[in-house]
């Protein structure tokens, strides 16, 4: 199941729309690990290890032993300097064939998405006729540095050519600098970790403890609920004897979630509400999504599950409290259904991942704003609503849990599933991101 | 009158001769009797140690341009600022005064290399609530031409000026905050070696910020943090990200013991064309929700 | 899982010692290994009727040196007694005295083939009792046979000659090191169907098999041996072992399936699977099974049930989907694991032994149905195989089951799976409803 010769290129199909736009680029299918708490089941697993299952369960799904694939993106959050070029060792490490070319990519906890649409970009083009997209992250094996002043007197000291320039070098060492760094998701422009920016959202919107507690409610019922049904049976490969998502808690109830005492927020003048139940935990897993041009999946005789039609990234100016950190989705979104003339009564179902149940809430909520709507995002009114019954129908990180640069590849997987099994419509995707970004993006059915 | 200086004052004389002074009893400390020194100390042919400059952006985390930061050039200046404070004739203890407030104007750019100029004198002693605070003045010349003024408060604590100067008109008690914003958008969080490390940069070993045993020499259980590092990082992260052209206000209200995580607003102040007008930073600490400084940033002209 | 007594026994000093002490004497048994001959040796084909010259011709046209006579000494590596016109017991002494008085010179890891018919089709008594005398004839020899050689029978229905296809299905599988663990057994040529028998390196080229349970054990042995004779595989296991089962479906450029049996879309997905990925299904090898052992005394219902579940109802739904379904290949095989312990029963297992039984009836009722199509439906009942499984029974009794057979030996699990491959090829020569046993000749249940 060689990639057909870039000679090949075939002339734009039906379902790319109009004449002279580009050809379609196909969701095959996905695959991933469970997702497991950090510090939990995969904790002696790298990212290397991690992304190396997703591939080999993706590639065991779909046939590709020894094929080469046109072109293999991935990347992690939180990454070590050996792991410079973590997705092409993944790739050598894979039942792939080791001349499949890869890169990394790294947008924080969109990069699984922005591989997705750039390598459907790519698709699209005529570049690569199949290409695998992806992320993975592992808050249990994170890299931990050096600190700022052992890492200045060994680069120092390996500078040094004479002796006593090496012992004039090891002079600086200060015994404070032989304690490590160790990672943290705090902002490293405000000092916030990612929780404390999205509690100042969270009390900005006035997003109330019972609907954050409700969001994570129905997001573990639902993800609980799509597991038995089978739904994930293709779409996740068990690793290290875990074949669920260790974070997800289909026992839980409102009362339970309501009982748990908040961890953000603590520090605002109004009342905390965002607690480790509504937010997600750290995470370690990794996921894949195999992407292809139609002619890609018909000679191989490969399920096309939905289309990806477009995409859209923004960023925001959080930096001193402009906007939330976690809001940049809520400007991607109305450029990129101005752009595909669309609104959200086009689409039956909406992935927003669930970076904390606040995130959602705060979106949703400035979507249907008014005033917030003409002032901030130039339209002339609300945006719209989003009909809840269609969100994350099948649970969403709250549930799985969130290894950053795996989400994106999970969410897509999931929804070119939901959208094949309905069979027609689109599917609306926003993920925000550290930096202030966020990405969306649309998937058709097919 | 200036006096000009023939070499670089060395600080850690400088404190160490202070130390001596205080330790002395006997010296006049009554009401009335305090008279300022009216001589200017002057010292020409003064450069930075572009490794220190380097070191200093990294610490403040700006970026490291051709030109001194705004905070890095009151430590340029300060040795001469302090021989002013260490003359015998200054009336107040130095060691153990406290930095109540600066403000500064960067008028131009100074290059990293320039051949600087600094005069620095005393003026304006007068009461506060609890002692006695006085502004010392720093002049830095380029070329003959003034790039940079700076004015910083000092507060003598216990010791009364005469009640013939100025009516006392400092900040209240400090104590809970209401007024501090609803929402921060930033956290420092300040080692214990913040202290260490910014000395180690400006060269400016005042006990009182190094360590536990040091700051206990000077009465505080805890070290605190310069204010000028806190000022000059409030500068790297609220200012106009540009090299000159502003002026900036701190207020301190209560010191900042080390280790500890402060909270931070800094609501900048841009026209939709991005261009920088100003900003407002205040700093608190989060638990007993008061205000550790205030700061003011604004463009000139 | 290892048999040391095996490896003491056939190594010094050991082996000197058991010869002297009357112990069992178990040798490695000769096993297919690609590029060897089929036979160690010359074949003798003993026989007067019309048929011997045409299974003589079938054994020439394989390159095999074929003889009617043996010189005094000469050492040979099968022999094949053709007994296809037997009508009275007075027949049976001149074939099989001819071949006691040169049994010494057969190699190790040498075969006796008998070609006879099968008792039911005899109206005669003596008809009837000369073809069942060969039953016990071979039986008895296949347990006087040592140094791994082995003895079965190949039975010819009414309609069906010597030349027919089936009988050079079953020559090869028999001669060959496929049947290494097949002792003492009996093979039904039903019809005439197929083409001209013909050796293959891959009999199975083309085919699209599923194999399910092959994460591990014996399926997975299965995935190997139906890959190595040409066949697409589609490994299919319940989602939590679909770690393992990627590495299998990889190992062999397969795909992976999770799908767990006892679903009731689990056909449905299995032929839609095959249906996309690979235009039709022409194997499926029913092999997912579980033990729950408990005396009766001590059954719960639920060990009882989810035996019966697995091992018998999910086989019958899915066969019932599989042959109502045009993406069942008209010539499909269907080869179901059943075991010796649903032919003798076994103390603990009334619930395996139950649904394995059960097996066997649906196979034959099954077979009787497939009458008169190209598609086909057999078991293989293994005895004592060495797995992961047979390696928690207790020591003791495990070397007793070890030794019950008349090779004195467990099996491995790539002789269950040759015994599948041969069953899944020779489906389309006429042998259905078979139940052919890998068992040593165990002598539980005889």
């Amino acid at each position: 199941m060689n990639s057909l010769p870039s000679e090949q290129n075939p002339t734009p199909e039906s379902g790319a729309g109009a004449v002279g736009k580009p050809r379609a680029a196909v969701v095959i299918g996905g695959n991933r690990i469970p997702f497991a708490r950090s510090g939990g089941s995969y904790a002696y697993s790298s990212n290397q290890d991690m992304l190396t299952a997703a591939l080999d369960g993706l590639v065991a799904r779909f046939g590709l032993q020894g094929d080469r694939i046109g072109e293999v993106a991935a990347g992690a959050v939180l990454k070590h300097s050996r792991d410079f070029n973590l997705t092409r060792e993944a790739v050598l490490g894979s039942a792939l064939a080791a001349d499949t070319p890869a890169y990394d990519v790294q947008q924080a906890c969109a990069t699984g998405l922005e591989t997705v649409i750039g390598l459907s970009n790519k698709i699209k083009l005529g570049q690569i006729e199949s290409g695998i997209a992806g992320g993975v992250d592992s808050a249990s094996d994170a890299p931990v540095a050096v600190s700022e002043g052992l890492r200045r007197v060994l680069l120092d000291f390996s500078r040094a050519r004479t002796t006593s320039q090496k012992l004039a070098a090891l002079r600086k060492l200060r015994p404070a600098d032989l304690s490590p760094d160790a990672p943290s998701t705090a902002e490293p422009r405000t000092g916030l970790s990612m929780g404390e920016h999205q509690a100042i959202t969270t009390a900005r919107w006035n997003i109330t403890r019972q609907a954050q507690d409700e969001l994570s409610l129905a997001s573990h019922v639902r993800m609980a609920e799509a597991y038995d049904r089978g739904f994930f049976d293709d779409l996740v490969t068990p690793f290290r004897g875990v074949s669920r998502d260790s974070n997800l808690r289909p026992d839980t109830s409102l009362s339970k979630l309501g009982s748990l005492k908040p961890v953000f927020g603590r520090n605002l003048a109004d009342e905390a509400t965002m607690t480790a139940g509504n937010s997600t935990p750290l995470t370690d897993g990794a996921a894949v999504v195999l992407l292809g041009s139609e002619e890609y999946a018909r000679e191989n005789n490969l399920p096309m599950l939905a289309n990806v039609v477009d995409a859209e990234a923004a960023a925001v100016d959080f930096v001193h409290g402009k906007e939330g950190l976690l809001m940049a989705p809520v400007y991607a979104m109305p450029r990129l259904l101005q752009r595909n003339n669309m609104t959200f009564d086009d689409f039956d179902f909406f992935e927003i991942h669930e970076a904390f149940a606040g995130t959602v809430l705060a979106s949703l909520a400035a979507w249907e704003d008014d005033d917030f709507c003409r002032k901030q995002l130039g339209l002339p009114g609300a945006l719209g609503t989003v009909d809840r019954s269609k969100l994350n129908v099948n649970g969403s990180s709250l549930a799985a849990g969130h290894p950053f640069a795996a989400t994106g590849a999970r969410i897509v997987a999931s929804l070119a599933k939901s959208l094949a099994e309905k069979g027609s419509g689109r599917g609306l995707i926003s993920v925000c991101a550290a930096g202030g970004q966020g990405v969306v993006a649309i998937l058709e059915a097919r | 009158m200036e006096q000009l200086l023939h070499a670089p004052p060395r600080l850690t004389a400088l404190y160490a001769a202070a130390l001596a002074r205080s330790a002395k009893p006997g010296r006049s400390r009554e009401a009335g009797s305090l008279r300022l020194p009216t001589d200017r100390h002057r010292l020409d042919g003064v450069t930075a140690v572009p490794e220190k400059v380097r070191e200093f952006q990294h610490l403040m985390r700006s970026p490291q341009t051709a030109f001194l930061p705004s905070g890095y050039l009151h430590i340029v200046a300060f040795p001469v600022a302090v021989s002013v404070l260490a003359r015998p004739d200054f009336p107040l203890p130095l060691l153990g005064m406290i930095h109540l407030r600066n403000e500064v104007q960067h008028l131009r750019p100074v290059p990293t290399d320039a051949r600087l100029s600094v005069v620095a004198g005393v003026e304006n002693l007068r009461p506060h609530r609890s002692g006695t605070q006085v502004d010392v003045v720093v002049e830095v010349e380029a070329a003959g031409v003034p790039v940079w003024t700076g004015r910083s408060t000092y507060l003598a604590k216990g010791i009364q000026a005469s009640s013939t100067l100025s009516a006392p008109s400092t900040p209240a008690e400090p104590g809970r905050d209401e007024g501090l914003p609803a929402f921060p958008t930033g956290e420092w969080s300040l080692s214990a070696d913040t202290g260490r490390r910014y000395a180690a940069v400006s060269g400016d070993y005042n006990p009182i910020h190094l360590g536990v045993p040091s700051a206990r020499l000077l009465g505080m259980k805890r070290p605190i943090a310069h204010g000028m590092y806190l000022a000059s990082r409030m500068v790297a992260e609220a200012g106009p990200g540009e090299d000159a052209g502003f002026r900036w206000t701190v207020e301190f209200r209560t010191p900042v013991p080390l280790p500890s995580k402060i909270l931070l607003s800094a609501q900048v102040d841009r026209s939709d064309s991005a261009k920088w007008h100003g900003a407002e930073v205040v700093a608190w600490d989060p638990r007993r929700r008061r205000a550790h400084f205030v700061g003011r940033l604004e463009a000139l002209g | 899982m290892a048999d040391t007594y095996l490896k003491l026994v056939n190594a010094q000093p050991l082996d000197r010692v058991a010869k002297a002490a009357g112990l069992p004497r178990p040798v490695p048994l000769r096993r297919y290994v690609s590029g060897e001959p089929l036979v160690p040796g010359p074949v003798l084909v003993l026989g007067s009727s019309p048929g011997t010259q045409a299974v003589a011709s079938i054994l020439l046209e394989w390159n095999l040196d074929v003889r009617r006579h043996l010189r005094p000494k000469e050492k040979f590596g099968a022999a094949v007694v053709i007994l296809d016109e037997l009508r009275d017991p007075a027949q049976l002494s001149g074939a099989f005295l001819e071949l006691g008085s040169v049994l010494r010179q057969l190699r190790p890891g040498g075969r006796v083939i008998t070609i006879s018919r099968p008792t039911a089709g005899a109206t005669a008594p003596q008809t009837a009792a000369a073809r069942h005398a060969v039953d016990g004839a071979l039986r008895s020899l296949a347990k006087e046979l040592r140094g791994g050689a082995t003895a079965n029978g190949i039975l010819l229905g009414d309609d069906v000659q010597t030349d027919a296809s089936g009988v050079g299905a079953a020559l090869e599988f028999l001669l060959s090191g496929k049947s290494a663990y097949v002792d003492g057994q009996f093979i039904t040529i039903g019809t005439s169907a197929g083409t001209q028998a013909r050796r293959r390196s891959a009999p199975l080229a083309g085919r699209t098999a599923v194999v399910t349970g092959a994460a591990r054990g014996i399926g997975a042995e299965i995935v190997r041996v139906l890959h190595r004779d040409g066949a697409h595989i589609i490994a299919v296991d319940v989602p939590a072992a679909g770690e393992q089962l990627a590495a299998v479906a990889n190992g062999v450029g397969g795909t992976a399936l999770q799908v767990d049996v006892t679903a009731p879309d689990a056909a449905g997905r299995i032929l839609r699977h095959a249906a996309t990925r690979y235009g039709s299904l022409d194997i499926m090898v029913h092999n997912a099974g579980i033990t729950r052992d408990r005396l009766l005394a001590n059954m719960d219902p639920a060990r009882w049930n989810s035996v019966l579940a697995v091992n018998l109802e999910s086989q019958l739904r899915i066969n019932e989907e599989l042959l109502a379904s045009g993406d069942f290949s008209s010539a499909g095989s269907i080869v179901c694991l059943a075991s010796t312990s649903g032919i003798a029963g076994n103390r603990g297992q009334t619930n395996y032994a139950a649904s394995k039984a059960g097996v066997i009836g649906m196979v034959r009722a099954t077979a009787d149905a497939l009458g008169g199509s190209a598609r086909s439906i057999n078991a293989v009942a293994p005895g004592f195989i060495e797995t992961d499984m047979t390696a928690k029974i207790p020591f003791a009794t495990r070397e007793v089951a070890r030794r019950l057979s008349s090779l004195q030996q467990g099996g491995l699990p790539v002789d269950v799976a040759e015994a599948v491959a041969f069953l899944a090829s020779a489906g389309s020569a006429g042998v259905n409803g078979q139940v052919l046993r890998v068992c040593g000749q165990n002598l539980v249940g005889a």
